[in-house]
C-alpha cells in the first residue's frame, strides 16, 4: 500500500511523518492526539498521498514502541525541537568510552550551567566523578559554552606529567596552541619567541622548554597564569588528579608545590577546573593540603536521574536499530540501577552485539542474559579497565586493604559496615597503616561511588558493584 | 501544502462568522482542531479502498496478462485527503450567504455545517483506461452498484456519473468524473469522504483547469468563446479515453492468441 503523509506544520516548517501499510486510522488518531497535548503555537495539519517539499520526513516506526504503540514522549520532543526551534531530530551515537561531542551530550544542563555560573563569577571548580561519568565530555560542552561568550579555554592534557615542571610544560604549550592567546604569551619573558618549535617533535618541545625554564619555574608560573588571568582564560585542567595522585606518594614536595602553584594561580585571578577521576580531596586531606584546595567550588556528576536514563537507553535503541519497548526498558533499568551514561552505552553496545548475531525480537530476559554474559563477560572487559584498583594509584602498601573493603563492600548486598571494613582492611595491610583505613576508604569512596546510608556503605553504580562482586582477579588483584 | 489566502472572504462576509473564530488565527486554529479530530475516519476509509483497489488491481493483471499501471489512489487539490482551511472557510462563507440569514450562527451551527461538508475528506482514484473506472466502480460499489462503499459506509445522494449523465453534465464545465460521498463515523460523528474516480486525461484536464475553476466560483465572468472552446478540449480527451479503451482491448485480445 502506499505510503501516506501525515504533516505537522508551523512557522513555515513542515514535519511529516510517513505511515507506511495499514490500518492507519488509528495511529493517525494517536499521533494527532499527541500533536495537540505539545501545544505548538499556530499547528497546522496535512494529510498527503504525495511528499511534500521541502519537509522533514520521519518514519512511523521512529515513533513506535517494540509492540505497535507510539512513543510519546518521543515524538513531542522531536517534533517541538522541530517546528518551535528548526531542530533536525538528533540520532544519539553509541560511542561507549570515547568523550561525546555536541547534540551527543545527553542531560547534565544542572551540572554544565553550574560550571559556567561558577567560572564566569571567577570561582574555580573542582568537577568530581569517578572515571567515565562524563567529566571529560562535560567539559567540552563547558568550553563550547564558554568559547560562544568569548572566553578561551585552555585544556592540556596533564594526566602523564610527573613534575611540576611537566604540568608548567604542557599547559604553556597548550596555551599557545589557542589563537587568541598565542600572541600574548609569545611576549612573556621567559617565552622567548614561544614555547613549542614547530621544526621539533610537540615532545622534544616539551622537553626543550623544560629545560629552559627548569631555574625558574616559580617565574614562569607567575608570568603564565597572569597572562592567562589577564586575557580572562579558562584553564581545564582534566585528568589532574592522575597527576596529583601520581606525585603525592613518590614526590610529597613536587606534589605540594603543584597545589601551591595552582592555588597562587587562581589567587592572582586565573579561573580554573580541576577534574579528577578519582578521590582529590579526600587524597589532599590525607596529605595535609586541605588548605590548598578549600577555595575550590565543587560540582559532583553523580548517575542520571532516573526518567532520563531511561531516555538515554531509548534512543540509543533507536539508533541501533532495536525498536524499545516497556519490558526492555524496564529490564535495561533494573540491570543499570542507577543510571550512569557510560554503562547505558555499554549495555545497549551488548545488545547490538546480539542484535546483529541475529535476534530481532528483544525480550526482558534476553537483556538480563545479555547483561550477564556480555557486559559482565569476557566480552564486556574493555569496559571495567578503568575500575581495576591497579588503575587509582593507591599507594602500593594500601592498595590490598583497598581491595579487601571493595570485595567487602561489593558482595555486602545490605552495606557494609564502617567496622566490618575496618577488619577487612587492617588484615591486609602492614600494622603501621592500619590507622590510614578512613583515608583510603574515603578514596575509594571517590573512585568507586560508594555511598553511605544508614551508616553503611555500598557502590552506587550497580553494574561496577555486580563486577566486582564477581571477584576476578584481573580487576582487583595484580 | 495548502496555503491559507483569504479567498472569497471580504469584511462583509467576515461579520457573519460567529464572534470566536472571527479572527484569523481563532478560526485557524478551531478548524485545525476539527480536522484532526476527523482525520483518522478519513483515513480509514482511504486505507480501506487502496487495499480493496490493490486487491482487484492484482486481478485486472492477471485477466489481461500484462504488466501496466492500472489505477493510483491521491487526495485533491495540493494533495490533502482533507479540505484545506482556506477552502473549509471559503465554503462555509459561500454556505452562509446562500443562507442570507441575519443574525451571525452560533459556534456550533458553523461546525455542524463543516461536518456535514460532503467532501470534508475526499481523494480520488485515477485510473489508466475508462475501462478501469467502471472495474473500480464495481469492485468499490459492488454489481449492480449498492448505496454503501465496499458493503460498510453508507452513501450519501447519489453516485454521480460527470460523465454520462446529462442530467449533471454542465454545459459550461468540463469536469468528468464519477463520484460520490460515503460517510464514516468520525470522533464528531458521521463525516463525508467523497471519492472521485476519474481517468489519467480527465485528471489531467481538472489540475490544469483548478484555477479557473476558483476563478468563475468567485464568481466572476470569462468569455463566451474561451468557455466553449475549453469545454471542447474536454470533450476532445473524452474521444481520446473512449479510443484508447477500444484499442487496449483489441491489444489485450491479440497478446491473448485472439483475432487480428
Ligand atoms: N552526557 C553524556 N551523554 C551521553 N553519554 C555520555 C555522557 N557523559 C558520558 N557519556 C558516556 O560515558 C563515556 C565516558 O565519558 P567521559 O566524558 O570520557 O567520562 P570521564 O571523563 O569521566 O571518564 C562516554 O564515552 C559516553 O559513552
Ligand atoms: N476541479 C474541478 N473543476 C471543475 N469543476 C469541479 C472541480 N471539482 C469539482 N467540480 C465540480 O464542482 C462541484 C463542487 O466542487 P467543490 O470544489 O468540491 O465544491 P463543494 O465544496 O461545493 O463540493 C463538484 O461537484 C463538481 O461538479
Ligand atoms: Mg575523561
Ligand atoms: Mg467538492
Amino acid at each position: 500500500m502506499k505510503p501516506l503523509l501525515l504533516g505537522y506544520g508551523a512557522g513555515g516548517r513542515w514535519f511529516v511523518i510517513r505511515l507506511d501499510g495499514g490500518p492507519r486510522g488509528p495511529f493517525v488518531e494517536r499521533l494527532n492526539g499527541i500533536a495537540r497535548q505539545a501545544g505548538i503555537v499556530g499547528l497546522s495539519v496535512d494529510l498527503l498521498a504525495e511528499p511534500p517539499t521541502e519537509a522533514l520526513v520521519q518514519r512511523l516506526a521512529d515513533y513506535l514502541y517494540s509492540d505497535n504503540t507510539v512513543n510519546e514522549g518521543r515524538l513531542t520532543r522531536h517534533l517541538t525541537g522541530f517546528l518551535a526551534r528548526s531542530e533536525i531530530p538528533h540520532r544519539y551515537d553509541l560511542r561507549p568510552g570515547a568523550p561525546v561531542e555536541g547534540r551527543d551530550l545527553f542531560g547534565r544542563e544542572d551540572e554544565r550551567e553550574h560550571l559556567r555560573g561558577h567560572l564566569e563569577a571567577g570561582r574555580s571548580v573542582h568537577l568530581r566523578a569517578p572515571r567515565r561519568y562524563g567529566k571529560t565530555t562535560l567539559l567540552g560542552a563547558v568550553r563550547e559554552d564558554l568559547r560562544g561568550r568569548g572566553r578561551a579555554c585552555v585544556v592540556p592534557d596533564v594526566s602523564a606529567a610527573r613534575s611540576v615542571v611537566d604540568f608548567l610544560a604542557e599547559v604553556a604549550i597548550e596555551a599557545t596552541r589557542v589563537e587568541t592567546l598565542r600572541d600574548a604569551l609569545a611576549a612573556l619573558p621567559l617565552a622567548r619567541g614561544g614555547f613549542a618549535s614547530p621544526d621539533i617533535s610537540p615532545s622534544a618541545s616539551k622537553k626543550a622548554f623544560a629545560e629552559r625554564i627548569a631555574g625558574d619555574v616559580s617565574r614562569m608560573a607567575r608570568d603564565l597564569f597572569g597572562a592567562l588571568a589577564s586575557l580572562r582564560a579558562v584553564l581545564l585542567l582534566d585528568e589532574c588528579s592522575t597527576a596529583l595522585r601520581f606525585m603525592l606518594p613518590r614526590k610529597r614536595d613536587e606534589a605540594r608545590m603543584l597545589c601551591e602553584m595552582l592555588s597562587d594561580a587562581r589567587r592572582s585571578g586565573a579561573a580554573m577546573v580541576l577534574a579528577g577521576s578519582s578521590g582529590l580531596t579526600k587524597y589532599v586531606e590525607f596529605h595535609g593540603m586541605t588548605d590548598l584546595v578549600r577555595d575550590l567550588a565543587t560540582v559532583d556528576l553523580a548517575p542520571l536521574p532516573a526518567a532520563q536514563g531511561r531516555v538515554l537507553l531509548e534512543e540509543l535503541l533507536y539508533e541501533t536499530g532495536i525498536r524499545p519497548g516497556g519490558e526492555v526498558l524496564d529490564a535495561c533499568e533494573r540491570c543499570l540501577g542507577e543510571p550512569v551514561p557510560y554503562f547505558a552505552h555499554a549495555l545497549v553496545a551488548a545488545l547490538r552485539a546480539e542484535f546483529d548475531r541475529g535476534t530481532t525480537e528483544f525480550t526482558a530476559e534476553i537483556v538480563q542474559v545479555a547483561y550477564e554474559t556480555r557486559l559482565l563477560g569476557a566480552w564486556g572487559n574493555t569496559f571495567f579497565r578503568v575500575y581495576r584498583i591497579n588503575e587509582q594509584d593507591y599507594p602500593d602498601q594500601v592498595r590490598p586493604g583497598v581491595e579487601a573493603m571493595l570485595n567487602v563492600i561489593a558482595k555486602t548486598k545490605a552495606g557494609a559496615e564502617v567496622e566490618e571494613l575496618r577488619r577487612a582492611f587492617a588484615k591486609h595491610v602492614p600494622p603501621a597503616l592500619e590507622g590510614s583505613h578512613e583515608a583510603a576508604l574515603a578514596c575509594a569512596q571517590e573512585d568507586f561511588d560508594l555511598v553511605q546510608t544508614d551508616g553503611r556503605y555500598r557502590m552506587r553504580c550497580k553494574v561496577i558493584c555486580d563486577r566486582w562482586a564477581m571477584g576476578e582477579p584481573w580487576l582487583a588483584g595484580e | 501544502m495548502n496555503e491559507t489566502n483569504d479567498r472569497g472572504f471580504d469584511l462583509e462576509t467576515k461579520v457573519m462568522l460567529p464572534p470566536e473564530i472571527r479572527g484569523d488565527p481563532e478560526f485557524r486554529s478551531w478548524v485545525e482542531q476539527l480536522r484532526m479530530s476527523v482525520m483518522s475516519a478519513v483515513v480509514q476509509v482511504h486505507d480501506d479502498v487502496m487495499a480493496a483497489l490493490d486487491d482487484a488491481g492484482r486481478k485486472v493483471l492477471a485477466a489481461e496478462g500484462r504488466k501496466r499501471d492500472v489505477w493510483f489512489v491521491t487526495g485533491e487539490d495540493g494533495q490533502s485527503l482533507l479540505k484545506s482551511v482556506a477552502a473549509i472557510r471559503s465554503k462555509i462563507v459561500r454556505e452562509l450567504a446562500a443562507a442570507r440569514t441575519e443574525a451571525p450562527p452560533t459556534l456550533d451551527e458553523v461546525r455542524r455545517m463543516v461536518l456535514a461538508f460532503h467532501d470534508l475528506g475526499r481523494f480520488r482514484v485515477v485510473c489508466t483506461h475508462a475501462s478501469d473506472v467502471q472495474a473500480a466502480i464495481r469492485e468499490l460499489l459492488g454489481e449492480p452498484p449498492r448505496n454503501r462503499l465496499l458493503g460498510k459506509y453508507p452513501i450519501a445522494g447519489e453516485v454521480k456519473d460527470y460523465v454520462h449523465d446529462l442530467r449533471l453534465r454542465k454545459p459550461k464545465s468540463g469536469h468528468r468524473a464519477w463520484q460520490f460521498a460515503a460517510a464514516v463515523e468520525s470522533n464528531d460523528g458521521p463525516v463525508f469522504v467523497e471519492v472521485q474516480l476519474m481517468t489519467l486525461l480527465q485528471n489531467a484536464w481538472d489540475r490544469r483547469n483548478h484555477p479557473v475553476y476558483e476563478w468563475t466560483r468567485e464568481g466572476k465572468d470569462l468569455p463566451d468563446r474561451w468557455i466553449i472552446s475549453d469545454v471542447a478540449l474536454a470533450e476532445t480527451l473524452y474521444l481520446v479515453d473512449d479510443q484508447a479503451a477500444r484499442n487496449w482491448a483489441e491489444f489485450v485480445a491479440i497478446c491473448n492468441g485472439g483475432a487480428r
